[in-house]
Parts: C-alpha cells; sequence; structure tokens
C-alpha cells in the first residue's frame, strides 16, 4: 500500500516526450528516535491517458543517490503521473520507516529533436522533514 | 556523498534530476544580499545520475556580493545525448581562509539561490530552481 504520492497532469507535444526522473536524495538519513528508512525505497511510478488507461510504468528500488528514469508520451497528449512510495520495511521490523525515504521527481519535456528539455516540474514523492513535520 | 552532506549547515537547494543537451550549461547564482554583516562560506556541487561529483566548488560570499557556478553539458559525457544531473547548494562551516566569516550566523539564512539552463549563446532556456527570501532579512548575530 503506497503511504505518499504525487500526481501531476502533463500535456506532451507531437514532438516532444516526458521523462520522470526519481533521486533518493540526500536529506533523510534517519531520526531522532533511532528509526531509519529501509534498505531500498520503493517507488512505483505509473502514467495513464486521459481515457485512463495505463501507458507506463515503472517500480524502482532506490539506495541513497540513486536515480531512476521511466520516458513516456513519445508522440504527444494529455497524461496524468502518479508515484508512490510503497512500504517495504520488513514486517517484523522495529526500526524500519518508509516516510524516512527522501524521493524527489522531476518531470521533463523534452524537445524530441533537440533534447533539450523544454518544461521541467519538480516535486517531492516523499519530502520525510517536511511530512513529519504536517503530521 | 554522505560527508559533504553531513557539513552543511543550511540546505539552501537541493534540486531534482534533469538533462543537458548539446552546447547548454547548467548555472547555479547564489545571491547574498547586502547590509548583513558577516560573509557566509557555500557549497555548489553537481552530480550525475549516478551521483558521482562532477563539479564541487566552495565560496565565500560578503555582503551584496553574487557568485555564479556553471556545469556543461560536456562534463557530464560528450556523448551522451541528454545526460541528466542534479545539484546541492548549501552553507558549510568556515574553513578559515576568509575574515569574519560566521557561517553558523543567522544572517546566512538571507542567501538566495537561482539556477536556469541557458543554451550555447547564453540565452536562458530553463529555470531549474529558484528560492527567495520571504522573511525579514536576518540579524547577523
Amino acid at each position: 500500500m503506497p503511504i505518499f504520492a504525487l500526481a501531476l497532469l502533463l500535456t506532451i507535444g507531437p514532438a516532444q516526450y516526458g521523462n520522470i526522473n526519481l533521486l533518493y536524495a540526500p536529506g533523510g538519513f534517519g531520526s531522532l528516535d533511532g528509526t531509519v528508512p529501509p534498505a531500498t525505497c520503493e517507488v512505483v511510478v505509473d502514467v495513464f491517458n486521459t481515457s485512463g488507461k495505463q501507458v507506463a510504468t515503472g517500480t524502482f528500488n532506490l539506495t541513497l543517490g540513486q536515480t531512476g528514469t521511466l520516458t513516456f508520451g513519445r508522440g504527444g497528449g494529455v497524461f496524468t503521473q502518479q508515484a508512490m512510495l510503497v512500504n517495504n520495511c520488513p514486517a517484523d521490523s522495529m526500526n524500519c520507516d518508509p516516510t524516512l525515504c527522501n524521493i524527489s521527481e522531476s518531470i521533463e519535456t523534452v524537445n524530441s529533436l533537440t533534447l533539450q528539455t523544454q518544461v521541467l516540474q519538480t516535486g517531492f514523492v516523499s519530502r520525510p522533514f517536511i511530512d513529519q513535520l504536517s503530521n | 556523498m554522505l560527508g559533504l552532506f553531513q557539513a552543511i549547515q543550511l540546505i539552501l537547494a537541493i534540486s531534482g534530476l534533469t538533462g543537458l543537451t548539446l552546447g547548454q550549461n547548467a548555472n547555479v547564482f547564489v545571491d547574498y544580499p547586502p547590509g548583513m554583516g558577516v560573509q557566509c562560506q557555500v557549497a555548489v556541487d553537481f552530480f550525475d545520475a549516478n551521483s558521482k561529483t562532477i563539479e564541487t566548488n566552495t565560496f565565500t560570499l560578503a555582503p551584496g556580493q553574487t557568485k555564479k557556478v556553471s556545469l556543461s553539458k560536456n562534463q557530464l559525457g560528450i556523448f551522451a545525448p541528454h545526460p541528466l544531473f542534479w545539484f546541492f547548494a548549501g552553507v558549510t562551516a568556515c574553513d578559515g581562509s576568509a575574515a569574519n566569516c560566521q557561517s553558523e550566523s543567522g544572517a546566512c539564512e538571507s542567501l538566495t539561490l537561482t539556477a536556469y539552463d541557458t543554451d550555447a549563446v547564453g540565452n536562458v532556456v530553463l529555470l531549474l530552481n529558484s528560492t527567495s527570501r520571504t522573511a525579514a532579512p536576518a540579524s547577523a548575530d
């Protein structure tokens, strides 16, 4: 079951494509109460068209500093993307906290010809300190 | 990478992952508004998609100064068509090289950052990151 999700509506032109980039960024090393993030942070990314049909999907298991990219939308269209952080802590773990995963997401709209990033949207699938402060 | 971030006193920005193409540069500007009483030491580091350090810069800013740090597409790979990078900027502890450097001062919270891509002739083509100061300037103590 996902514990955090980031959803965005994306429009891709006929001569563009989209890159969904994930980064397990520094900033979630642990908490004061001794809990730690899982060995890898699992993120599932899904892209849907306007009919609700899934057109791309990817599962990424990231360690600190690792990145992942899912490319979609060649040919253009309007899409919804959702990136979800999965609770993959072992059931018997007493100190594993998936909310300590610090996963940033950036979505590039790239010109297919020049490969220039033309639009950049950034956000966090999970941002430990902010999420914890809001709880 | 972990060692660097543990030495940081204040995070100014951690960018998302984005790509550069032929002729492009990524540029990070760090601005320290005038009127502050102390200098601040800042680190700006660029990483590739494997979080390998590609470019690292540490510098001291006096009040009123702005520093630009750049990364070229070729630094990420001559043949890669759309190599990805991310950057980090933060205030670090003073190393003693600059007089009146007090990175622990609240004044260093007044630093702002803007980052954007430019093309081969220097035109701005994409805003990467922008932070602005929304509070009153911090005191120097």
